[in-house]
């Protein structure tokens, strides 16, 4: 079992489509999950948008964690050496989410907290390809 | 060609390459490739799951007060006394939805053994407050309210009016007593509140 394990971490991204080679180059499920919490926290407060001015109101707190959320999300997408920093932020976002938006369902939160634990525990590592490989998946692609 | 003048222009390349490119998987021949660092992921949700089981315990009660009022849908509010000051009654149209007819009260208040109830499909939340002693009193109390029962109703400085084509309408009064009162509203918000004996029921049904 755990040598089936070793076996199947072996990476040969020679052969990889170049969504997957993109979708590796950074954290990608972790910025899936901090959007996704980004959205389901925006949910609440964007169904009581008219109300975002009423004084005494905390909608408006609501909006701003879930679109910060959601651009942590989209930011180590974007840029990947961000991962570290948006991924801390976004923990910390979707812990607070939780008494100012609700928490999106507090669902959203368990995202947040999950994608950006993801995000941080990220580590990059350089492949160097092989080149007959990589002259044969570039012939096709 | 010279080949020492190569062997500076390809020095001079790579220190550039080194500036404008940190990260060497810019070249062509190698890629990156992130995983997770299982040591680092599972540290991050052990605290995080830790710290959010501490929030979730520490402010049920305030969220589920917060599930009660602030999410759209009726919920009903019942009291043994409504005592309120400063009370303006005008009809309009909800802010959960715009479109449902409602009676948008403001007032300051004191309220005895109020108690409110929210059906978030199967399940009953129960908010109560005040039972003890010191009644709950809130200021800058704004309520949807659809319907509006009360067993005794004593109002001071009652004005009524009405608009210029006696389509609008208006009720203010400087102080206010319902007894026994039931309201519907979808919508409550207040400026301050304070809920001494506050507790929180949760049943399914």
């Amino acid at each position: 079992m755990l040598k089936f394990r070793k076996k199947s971490k072996q990476v040969q991204p020679e052969n990889w489509s170049r969504f997957r080679r993109w979708r590796y180059s950074r954290p990608f499920t972790g910025s899936l999950w901090l959007m996704v919490s980004g959205i389901l926290v925006l949910w609440g407060p964007i169904t009581l948008f008219r109300l975002a001015i009423v004084p005494g109101s905390t909608i408006w707190a609501g909006l701003l964690i879930g679109a910060l959320l959601f651009l942590m999300g989209l930011l180590p997408l974007l840029v990947p050496s961000y991962a570290l920093m948006a991924g801390a932020i976004g923990v910390v976002l979707s812990l607070i989410s939780l008494p100012v938006g609700g928490g999106g369902f507090v669902i959203g939160m368990i995202l947040g907290l999950i994608g950006g634990a993801l995000s941080v525990s990220w580590k990059p590592t350089v492949y160097r390809l092989r080149s007959d490989s990589s002259s044969t998946s570039s012939s096709t692609s | 060609m010279n080949p020492r003048r190569i062997r500076l222009t390809a020095l001079s390349r790579r220190i550039v390459d080194k500036i404008t490119q940190p990260m060497p998987a810019l070249a062509t021949d190698t890629i990156i490739i992130g995983k997770t660092d299982r040591r680092i992921f599972w540290p991050i949700m052990l605290v995080g799951v830790f710290l959010m089981g501490v929030m979730i315990y520490s402010f049920s009660n305030g969220l589920l007060v917060l599930a009660a009022t602030a999410l759209p849908g009726d919920f009903t509010i019942t009291a043994d006394s409504i005592n309120a000051t400063n009370f303006s009654l005008v009809p309009g149209a909800a802010q959960s939805d715009n479109k449902t007819p409602v009676a948008v009260i403001k007032m300051d208040a004191t309220i005895k053994n109020q108690v409110i109830t929210r059906h978030l499909g199967p399940i009953t939340v129960k908010v109560s407050a005040g039972n003890n002693g010191t009644p709950v009193t809130v200021t800058g109390l704004t309520v949807d309210a659809t319907s509006i029962d009360a067993g005794n109703a004593q109002f001071t400085n009652l004005v009524l009016t009405t608009g210029p084509n006696g389509d609008t309408f208006q009720q203010s009064a400087n102080t206010q007593v319902l007894t026994n009162a039931t309201i519907n509203a979808p919508y409550l918000v207040a400026n301050s509140i304070t809920l001494p004996g506050l507790s929180v029921a949760i049943s399914i049904g």
